[in-house]
């Protein structure tokens, strides 16, 4: 019940909207309990005793109520949506910057799929019961009392009959509760395998394709799908096992208090009117028990929903800003690795890592798959932290700076290309939101971006991503490089950048960049030596640690790691004969 | 400052009902037909009962009024026994139309995904993955209180309402009649409010499922994101896409709140004028009895006709999900088995192209008049630049696409004449972008061919170099990796990958870009092992890397969609003024200079 309370406290800032709702709410119920009066006194004075001179004023009470209810009830319900669409936006919103502050190794761990059930149907859930649920529970909570004092005052007796009954329904609600709880959660949580299910298979439907997988897909679809229906049926079962019960007593209560009132009629206790006062009652008193059920329903669910949500919130980023953060006067891209190790998941990944690129150097990273590579890199950012040593950037601990200082000043082109479903302009310029056209154009040509773009119909404005136009890896690897040119990085990550482009495009692009790369510090990682060997620095990683360092020459002539690599590919380039 | 969210979603505001399609999903009940006319008779017994209770007190009232109290008991139990008999049919009809509704709508689940499963590339090039999703998912969710409660309700309320009004008629129509003048007032209400108020809701799904769609896609690109520092942008957008869902909401929360308070008011008027004209007449013969039963019987009336009037809105609701779900089930696969198809005897791996030409689309023809003959047991190596159409031809010969023009042949069968199952099963294609389940390793390399046992796994892991890497990991090939596979470095992917294919002991090996992320000295070993593995089975390589193309038996040089010179790599390199001979000279320049 911990979450419950915490979802009250989100109401807090629109506690005056709240209070006015409870205000006008109570208002209306009011209006409700009056009513039976109106009725009993028609049937009394007006019907039975023949007082008809009353009946008009009667009939304009009972209008002037349902006016002042119709009123309230509006004002009521304005002030709900109004307190629980902001509370949804808040947490919605809130929960999203929070997640914008996650660190790497969070989206490494959870899935998007579910990340976007608890933005969506778990919230949902609670809104749904700030907005209704809690409103229910008041309305229903004061109903109930209101209409037990006016009806205790018309009979106590009948009152009493009813009571009787109470102890039954509401034992009959708690035995609900507590099944359909887990139920709702094991229902939650398999629509959630399902979804990943669908999600994975059309992540990957070339392969399942490409294997003739298809009818192995469909088995394992069905195993899940009907995993859920069994879920749901159970949520069927539990339901129909409680609810009409409850209901049918509910209803049992009418006749009951109808042999009391006989008894008390036939006695000469209790008159007509009064009779079908209380009867107006019955139903007041009755359907808090019977909305019982839904009331925990929906806080059921708002609790386990908000647990999730919660989750998420408490969760803190495992790489955040210092708390003294030091400002680096100058980015000049001076960059030192100082007895880095760095593991995943207890996995050690670098170790023992040290090195200087001094401003504007450029540093090449080989070695074999898997040697450590993007990891170094990633580092730089402070995508991930080290687990010793330290990585400074222009003299200052990545730690110690400002994340968004720090990652200003680096242009990072990952492995894998992510374009948003926005126009190609929009995609470049993402890193610099306010750049113009101009200079959109001038880094897509340092990128040999251009000339694609050129030819797409809508050229710049063309729609690309996941919602857009479908670009070819090439291509959207150049899309990246202009992208990160475009922010005038005084550090530069090639990652792999042109893994996807055919040679004679990579040799264009290589010799446009070394224009743009003048005065940046420049990380390249490539297997094509070609790309690497005018480096300053190149480091061969070997399982995690720095192998061989030097120039080219340098490295060539230690006849090592690399001196093998070259010759791998000269002769693969020139044949085992040699020469062209 | 941030810019509004594009509107990129095809949500359309307004659509007309679609009685065929409605029909179409009502089939997915015809299973549950028995059980759904037995719900529905127990429904109609159920609402008999209700309707009952009132009608029993307001006799009793009449008999206590009258100071008849002998027969009071029997009403009592009576309408004890309504009320039990009530919760008892409650618990049938639920038992009934939940398990038909769910049941109906599992089976048009699993029938859409079979479906899905059954559609070529050109459907997945178009439709992004996203939104397939949500069909599969939510739109058919979004049927179920259509189907389970939408349909008797409908009919159970139209039985409601006209077995009031016939009560009601039969028991005093005049006071009845007089009752019911405001419901041309409320009819015009409902169906007036109600058309401005589902208009707004769908404008509220309509900007919610847009904001949906950004989420999705500001989450797969947070790691971008972070790195250009464009969290305070984003975070705008998406504040901006909220703001426009908070005000829609409210928009449409107060046309609801409204109708709610005019229905209450016009109601009461209803009940005052029964009032007061029924207490004018109470003197010539009307019953105090009867007077209650027309005012309690009104009062039941307007729900039922309300939720009738809501009925056709939910039905729109639902139609919006129908329409896409449908949408995709009438997706006719580009390429299927023909009449007749013959299952491919197994493959000796001789590859024909007879003047084939391909379009993606109409007007942009990507591959033009290509002839080729590929020997049983050849390696034929594709090389140009992005785009000329290398990719193409490949997905040709697996038949993710059918050929425009022409044919491809293999072992001289047409492959348009043999099923795709025969013919794919024969085959492995890798392609650049390689794709790990989550799952553990050892199950990911086993996708190639489930019945593969652990040894056989390990021995294809070891034959493209993956074993090395795989064994290191504290799990070996136990180890789980996730569907994006970020914990597997790219070449790492690429080498599972290369594995997966291998163990399929495919006929025909294609490998596009399959280990381009692959460090040199991997790629020779891997070369070395594919030199073994590969013979007497026909290979196709897209690559960029000279060491992977000059030891092919057939070099095909592509441009612009045609083939411009093909041979081995000696024949090409001799060749004056050819392309191949420029493009090495160039990388050993490259390298040298």
């Amino acid at each position: 019940m911990n979450s419950t309370r915490r979802i009250l406290g989100l109401l807090k800032p629109y506690r005056g909207k709240v209070l006015l709702g409870f205000l006008f709410q109570t208002v209306v119920i009011v209006t409700r309990l009056i009513q039976p009066l109106i009725t009993r006194q028609v049937v009394n004075d007006v019907i039975i005793a023949g007082r008809h001179q009353l009946l008009v004023q009667l009939c304009l009470t009972l209008l002037g109520l349902s006016l002042t209810r119709a009123v309230s009830s509006y004002v009521r319900v304005q002030m709900m949506e109004r307190a629980s669409q902001n509370v949804a936006y808040d947490l919605r919103t809130g929960l999203f910057r929070h997640l914008q502050t996650m660190s790497f190794s969070f989206y490494d761990r959870n899935r998007v799929g579910e990340i976007m059930s608890r933005m969506t149907g778990d919230l949902e859930g609670v809104r749904d019961y700030l907005a209704g649920g809690i409103i229910t529970m008041f309305e229903q909570g004061i109903t109930f009392f209101g209409a037990l004092v006016f009806m205790f005052t018309l009979s106590w007796q009948a009152t009493l009959t009813i009571l009787a009954m109470l102890p039954l329904i509401a034992w009959i609600a708690f035995r609900f509760r507590s099944r359909i709880r887990p139920a709702f959660r094991e229902a939650r949580e398999q629509t959630a395998t399902l979804n990943t299910r669908v999600q994975e298979n059309l992540a990957g439907i070339h392969v399942v394709k490409a294997f003739v997988r298809e009818q192995y897909e469909r088995e394992l679809f069905e195993q899940e799908n009907r995993k859920l229906l069994g879920v749901n049926l159970k949520i069927t079962d539990i339901w129909r096992t409680y609810v009409p019960i409850m209901h049918g007593l509910s209803e049992i209560c009418t006749p009951l208090v109808l042999a009391t009132g006989s008894v008390l009629i036939a006695t000469g206790h209790m008159d007509i009117g009064t009779l079908v006062g209380v009867t107006g009652y019955i139903w007041m008193l009755t359907q808090p028990m019977r909305m019982l059920s839904q009331i925990i329903n929906s806080m059921t669910r708002a609790s386990t929903s908000a647990e999730k949500i919660f989750y998420y919130l408490d969760l803190g980023p495992s790489i955040r800003d210092d708390e003294n953060p030091q400002t680096v006067s100058e980015r000049k891209g001076r960059v030192e690795f100082d007895r880095v190790a760095f593991s995943y998941d207890q996995q050690p990944v670098l170790q023992d890592i040290s090195f200087v690129a001094e401003p504007g150097q450029t540093i090449a990273i080989m070695g074999a798959t898997g040697a450590g590579k993007t990891s170094l890199v990633r580092l730089l950012s402070r995508s991930y932290d080290v687990i010793s040593g330290r990585v400074l950037v222009d003299g200052v601990d990545v730690r110690k700076q400002r994340l968004k200082e720090l990652r200003c000043g680096i242009g990072y082109v990952p492995q894998e290309t992510f374009l948003f479903s926005e126009s190609l302009f929009e995609n470049i310029r993402f890193g610099r939101p306010d750049a113009s056209l101009d200079a959109v154009v001038a880094a897509a040509r340092a990128a040999q971006a251009e000339e694609f773009i050129e030819e797409m119909p809508l050229k710049y404005e063309t729609v690309v991503g996941e919602r857009g136009v479908g670009l070819s890896g090439g291509q959207k690897q150049r899309t990246a490089i202009a992208r990160a040119l475009l922010i005038d990085p005084s550090i530069l990550v090639l990652d792999d950048a042109t893994s996807a482009v055919d040679m004679q495009t990579e040799y264009l692009i290589q010799q446009h960049l070394e224009r743009s790369i003048q005065g940046r510090t420049t990380f390249i990682i490539a297997h094509r030596m070609s790309s690497v060997k005018n480096a300053d620095l190149i480091l061969v990683l070997n399982q995690g640690r720095i192998a061989e360092r030097g120039s080219h020459q340098e490295l060539m002539a230690l006849k090592g790691e690399y001196w093998q690599m070259w010759q791998d590919q000269l002769t693969s380039i020139s044949g085992e004969g040699g020469g062209v | 400052m941030a810019r509004p969210l594009r509107q990129l979603d095809d949500e359309v505001l307004q659509r007309p009902f679609n009685k065929s399609q409605f029909i179409r999903l009502m089939a997915y009940l015809k299973p549950y037909r028995r059980d759904v006319l037995l719900a529905l008779l127990v429904m109609i017994a159920a609402t008999v009962a209700s309707l009952g209770s009132p009608y029993l007190m307001s006799r009793a009232v009449g008999m206590l009024t009258d100071g008849r109290f002998d027969g009071i008991w029997l009403i009592l139990l009576g309408m004890a026994a309504l009320s039990l008999l009530g919760a008892a049919f409650t618990r049938v009809r639920v038992r009934l139309m939940d398990y038909a509704g769910r049941k109906a709508l599992a089976t048009l689940r699993e029938d859409l995904f079979a479906h899905v499963q059954s559609l070529s590339f050109s459907f997945f090039d178009t439709h992004s993955a996203g939104k397939i999703l949500v069909r599969v998912m939510n739109d058919v969710d979004a049927l179920n209180d259509l189907f389970t409660n939408g349909i008797v309700d409908v009919l159970i309320n139209s039985l409601t309402v006209v077995l009031l009004l016939v009560i009601m008629l039969a028991v005093n129509w005049r006071l009845t009649l007089i009752g019911l003048c405001i419901l041309p007032v409320l009819l015009f209400l409902m169906f007036r409010f109600k058309r401005v108020m589902s208009r707004n809701w769908q404008f509220v799904r309509a900007k919610r499922s847009n904001m949906n769609g950004y989420l999705h896609e500001a989450l797969s690109g947070m790691r971008v994101t972070q790195l250009f520092v464009r969290e305070e942008e984003n975070a705008q957008t998406f504040e901006g896409a909220n703001d426009e869902i908070r005000t829609g909401w409210m928009r449409a929360i107060r046309y609801n709140a409204g109708f709610w308070s005019a229905l209450d008011v016009t109601g009461m008027l209803g009940t005052v004028l029964v009032y007061y004209f029924g207490v004018r007449s109470m003197g010539q013969g009307l019953q105090l009895e009867d007077l209650l039963l027309v005012i309690w019987y009104l009062n039941r009336i307007w729900m039922p006709l309300n939720m009738l009037s809501n009925f056709y809105n939910s039905l729109l609701t639902a139609s919006a999900s129908m329409e896409r779900i449908f949408d995709i089930m009438d997706e006719q696969p580009k390429v299927r088995d023909t009449q007749g198809a013959r299952r491919m005897p197994q493959i000796s791996g001789q590859v024909t192209f007879e003047d084939v030409t391909f379009a993606y689309h109409k007007d942009k023809v990507v591959l033009r008049n290509i002839n080729l003959d590929i020997k049983p047991g050849q390696t034929v190596a594709l090389v140009g630049e992005t785009g000329a159409g290398k990719t193409t031809i490949v997905n040709l010969i697996s038949r993710f696409y059918d050929v425009t023009g022409g044919a491809v042949r293999i072992d001289g069968h047409d492959i348009r004449e043999v099923t795709l199952d025969s013919l794919r099963s024969q085959m492995s294609v890798m392609q650049q972008d390689s794709f790990t389940f989550s799952g553990t390793i050892l199950d990911n390399i086993r996708y190639g061919r489930l019945d593969a046992t652990t040894e056989e796994v390990i021995a294809a892991a070891r034959a493209v170099g993956a074993d090395e890497f795989i064994s290191q990991m504290p799990k070996g090939y136990d180890t789980v990796v996730s569907e994006r596979g970020s914990s597997l470095s790219t070449g790492q992917k690429q080498l599972v990958s290369l594995a997966r294919a291998l163990l399929n002991d495919p006929r025909i090996l294609i490998l596009d870009e399959a280990t381009s992320s692959v460090d040199t000295h991997t790629e020779m070993l891997i070369q070395k092992a594919l030199a073994v593995l590969l013979r007497g089975r026909t290979s196709f390589v897209i690559a960029h890397r000279l060491s992977t193309i000059r030891n092919a038996d057939v070099i095909l040089v592509m441009e612009d969609g045609r083939i411009v010179e093909q041979g081995n790599h000696e024949q090409l390199i001799n060749l004056p003024g050819g392309r191949y001979r420029a493009l090495c000279e160039a990388q050993v320049r490259f390298m040298q200079s």
